[in-house]
């Protein structure tokens, strides 16, 4: 019984439960069947979407189809065995042919020409297939036979099954570049030839000439041991005399020759710095008239033997003394060699080669060091072959040392170059003189008066890069100010300024009395390098002239000869700002110019350029206003600032074309004329324009780019 | 609590202590769902607690051990139905870091009204796993025995340590350490 009952509930328990659970399933059913709806509509969605795309990717592709077309690029779709299967307008334009004449032609058999290139399609192909793109440069030939170079920019042409299904190429006619590169190769390698041909030339022909000159020496020689008379010992001294010049007339014809071939190697021993000297210094004193002194000054902290090649050492200082003794009558000679930097390894020197002879004029101090170029050319007294300068340099820089030179004509010439020797053993005991006491490292302090904001950040980016000190006026009431207050070594003044010019203010400076800087040296600077504004600026007591743009290299020469600071040799002015120069990097516009301004410190440049575009460019659109009111003197002003920021950034023809424009309002000429010139200046500042902007992208992505693999 | 939870405890009652024991236990609890449990349904877990406090009281064994066989049979129960989850680990240690992340999740999303406990595990070395039972409805001794079968499952024998972290056991440390 109570079996009974108790079965008869498990069974109501379960009759419930399957109740229950069916009702469950029932709702989950439902649920589904709805879940299932939704996932339809879904479904539907996507594929309505998938559709819509495909046809959008379809319509897009059109278009750059076409784009590509009408940028004269001509475009060819094959299949995976390269049977074509369109070829666009501008493709049988490039080749001659007619659009049904190529279609299901094999483009390789229609268009290789080398059976070579068969190699290179293949290989082509095949990247295609595994959905791979590629450039590449084909020889092809028209339908005329005639051949043509192309570069052809390939794209797998994928379906919608992702599957390749052939490819398409982007053809561009480059004959022209093409055939330019070969002529330019060709021409390289023939100026290649003709200068090995040159040294050849040089040094058989050297070699040929001594063998019988040494045969005259002698002889000169034989005969003064000949009783000869009077007369004839006169003749024989010039004899003498003449193949000695001659004789060392090829020694240098010889010596630069086999620097340009590169034959000459750098040979390192250790050697005493003060035995060399000192046997230079006596050879040199047998040669030197009573009035000449000569003096050799050796900084005590040298106190090591160094490694180098001593004999490159020496023909330089022979050199340089050599020039000096030629032009130096009376007065001195110097050879001075100082510590610029030591370190545990190396001495970093500074030689310098100094004399109170005729010195050298301006205009020659920038040639030099160059080739054949003698500093007295149309004085005969002074022979030689002018390449004593030249080879002088050379040696210099290749032991990765420079040299430049600092003169005034009639007060004698400095020059100077740094070399960086290692170390050898030590060797205290030489000592020659102690040195001189200079002044104070850094004590100098330049005044820069300038009031255009570019010029001003050019020179102050590199006086702070050489660690000088300085300040600013950026007019003359406020250098005035300034200069009465406080003492300055060196007044840098621009000459044309608003409120004061230079003129005024340098003479407000050197007609007072009172001011600490009465007679402070003063260079004018100066976009024009007329003599008559050079005379006016000495007329008004300013000593020096820097006609702008100036590179760093003369800011650097002025800079050491009016303070006790050497900054020529100085390491630290040298290089300007190290590890940014970029020496690759080119700029599409006069880069070689830019590179001698900004010494290849192309942030620097970009730095100007940005300044000039964003502060400078506008007021170019200033001056037709004033022109067309008759400002004639407000427009000049523009017009004279514009000159020096143009050539900063490059744009030299525009800068030329400025200072024409210049004169003809300080000529007073017809201002028709101006208008015309200013329309042709516009017209090429509007085509500078992206070009700059260019430049500053495209050193903003060198840039980058470079830091990223740094 | 999932109804497949209740059906299986009355299943293992049934076979330990006859149906006449579920009876009795179905019908001296107050249970809001009248007792009539199906596995898709799912039910208030209060009354798997009654359930369990009456056959403590009735068979005079405490509730953890009751929850320890439960547990030694659910895991056969999971053997069959579920033998999915069990071919991902191929050790037992695996498997049961798998449950927080894999198998309580696969089930979450069966059974969005889930009441799942939480599991924090730390491999103390190889030999060693701690385990942390985490969940407001106290079933650590479930946990317990479902962690016995795993190991014999994998045929790994061990030594299980059982510490109460907080008094009222809703977090518990296991401790299993395999027999060297
Ligand atoms: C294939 C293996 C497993 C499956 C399919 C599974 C599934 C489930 C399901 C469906 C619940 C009930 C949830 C509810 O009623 O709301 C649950 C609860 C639980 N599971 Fe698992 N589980 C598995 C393995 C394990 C293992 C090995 C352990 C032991 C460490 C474990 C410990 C627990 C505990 C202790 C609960 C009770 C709920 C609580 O304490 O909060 N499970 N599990």
């Amino acid at each position: 019984m109570k079996e009974l009952e108790l079965l008869k509930r498990r069974l109501a328990r379960e009759i419930k439960a399957r109740k229950e659970a069916e009702t469950i399933l029932e709702q989950k059913a439902i649920q589904l069947y709805e879940a299932n709806e939704s996932l339809q509509k879904l479904n539907n969605n996507l594929e309505f979407k998938i559709r819509q795309r495909a046809k959008e990717l379809v319509n897009s592709e059109e278009k750059y189809r076409r784009l590509i077309e009408n940028m004269e690029l001509g475009l060819l779709e094959v299949d995976n065995e390269q049977i074509i299967l369109r070829a666009y307008d501008s493709f049988c334009e490039m080749t001659g042919y007619e659009q049904s004449e190529l279609k299901g032609k094999n483009a390789q058999e229609v268009f290789l020409i080398n059976n070579d290139d068969s190699i290179l399609m293949d290989d082509v192909q095949s990247k295609r297939k595994k959905g791979q793109t590629g450039v590449y440069e084909l020889q092809i030939k028209k339908k005329n036979g005639e051949p043509i170079w192309v570069m052809i920019s390939g794209c797998p042409v994928i379906d919608i099954n992702g599957k390749v299904t052939g490819s398409l190429g982007i053809h561009y006619d480059i004959t022209a570049q093409k055939n330019l590169q070969l002529e330019l190769e060709l021409s390289k390698n023939v100026a290649k030839q003709a200068q090995k041909a040159e040294q050849l030339f040089l040094a058989r022909m050297s070699h040929e000439i001594r063998t019988p000159l040494n045969a005259i020496i002698g002889m000169t020689y034989l005969l003064n041991d000949s009783n000869p008379t009077t007369e004839q010992q006169d003749f024989l001294s010039v004899l003498n005399s003449s193949s000695a010049i001659l004789k060392s007339l090829i020694a240098d014809i010889l010596d630069f020759s086999k620097i340009q071939a590169g034959e000459i190697k750098i040979q390192e021993s250790q050697f005493s710095l003060h035995r060399l000297l000192s046997s230079v210094q006596k050879s040199i004193g047998f040669q030197l008239s009573g009035k000449v002194k000569f003096e050799l000054d050796l900084d005590p902290q040298i106190k090591h033997l160094i490694y180098g090649d001593e004999l490159m050492l020496s023909q330089i200082i022979v050199n340089l003394l050599g020039n000096a003794k030629k032009f130096t009558a009376k007065g001195f000679i110097n050879v001075q060699v100082n510590v610029v930097e030591e370190t545990d390894t190396h001495y970093e020197l500074v030689f310098k080669v100094m004399d109170s002879g005729i010195g050298i004029s301006e205009e020659k101090l920038d040639f030099i060091f160059q080739n054949f170029k003698q500093i007295q050319e149309d004085d005969e007294n002074f022979g030689g072959t002018g390449l004593g300068l030249a080879i002088t340099k050379q040696l210099v820089e290749l032991q990765g040392g420079s040299i430049s030179v600092n003169s005034k004509l009639n007060e004698g010439s400095t020059f100077t170059f740094n070399l960086n020797y290692k170390k050898g053993i030590r060797s205290d005991l030489e000592k020659i003189k102690p040195k001189l006491q200079k002044s104070k490292f850094n004590q100098e302090k330049i005044l820069v008066v300038e009031d255009n904001y570019m010029n001003r950040k050019y020179i102050l980016t590199l006086l702070k890069k050489w660690n000088l000190k300085f300040e600013i006026a950026e007019d003359g009431i406020e250098a005035i100010a300034i200069t009465e207050r406080q003492p300055f070594d060196l007044i840098f003044m621009d000459i044309s300024m608003p409120k004061l010019n230079g003129y005024e203010t340098t003479k407000a400076i050197r007609n007072d009395k009172n001011n600490i800087n009465q007679s402070s040296p003063i260079v004018a600077l100066s976009a024009s390098a007329f003599t008559s504004i050079k005379a006016k600026a000495f007329e008004f007591g300013m000593n020096d002239f820097l006609c702008k743009p100036y590179d760093p290299q003369s800011l650097k020469a002025i800079i050491s000869k009016y303070t006790q600071r050497d900054t020529k040799d100085d390491t630290v002015l040298s290089g300007l700002g190290s590890g940014i120069v970029e020496p690759k990097f080119k700029p599409p516009l006069n880069g070689e110019h830019l590179y001698a301004l900004y010494e290849g410190n192309w942030a620097f440049a970009i730095e100007m350029f940005i300044i000039f575009t964003r502060d400078n460019l506008y007021t170019f659109y200033e001056i037709q206003n004033f022109l067309q009111k008759d400002q004639f003197e407000e427009a000049r002003k523009i017009v004279h600032k514009l000159i020096t920021n143009l050539s900063m950034v490059g744009l030299l023809d525009a800068s030329q074309m400025m200072l024409r424009l210049e004169n003809l309002i300080l000529g007073k000429k017809d201002k028709s004329d101006m208008i015309i010139l200013y329309d042709q200046i516009a017209a090429h500042i509007q085509e500078a324009k992206p070009i700059l902007q260019k430049t500053i992208e495209e050193f903003e992505a060198y840039f980058s780019i470079n830091e990223i693999n740094s | 609590m999932k109804g497949i939870v209740f059906t299986e405890f009355l299943e293992m009652v049934e076979q330990h202590h006859g149906y006449a024991t579920v009876d009795f236990l179905l019908e001296n609890c107050d249970l809001p769902s009248g007792g009539s449990y199906t596995a898709v349904g799912t039910y208030d877990h209060r009354e798997i607690v009654q359930l369990i406090s009456l056959l403590s009281n009735k068979t005079e064994t405490p509730i953890p051990s009751l929850l320890r066989s439960f547990g030694h049979h659910l895991f056969g129960i999971f053997n069959v139905t579920y033998p999915s989850f069990f071919k991902k680990a191929t050790s037992s240690f695996d498997f049961l870091e798998s449950i927080e992340h894999y198998i309580h999740v696969e089930v979450r999303k069966l059974y969005p009204d889930a009441e799942l406990p939480t599991f924090h595990t730390k491999r103390i070395n190889s030999n060693q796993l701690e385990m942390i039972y985490v969940s407001d409805r106290r079933m650590s001794a479930l946990a317990y025995g479902l962690i016995e079968k795993a190991m014999e499952f994998y045929k790994e024998p061990c030594t299980i340590q059982e510490e109460h972290i907080d008094p009222s056991g809703q977090e518990v440390k296991f401790l299993i350490t395999k027999d060297a």
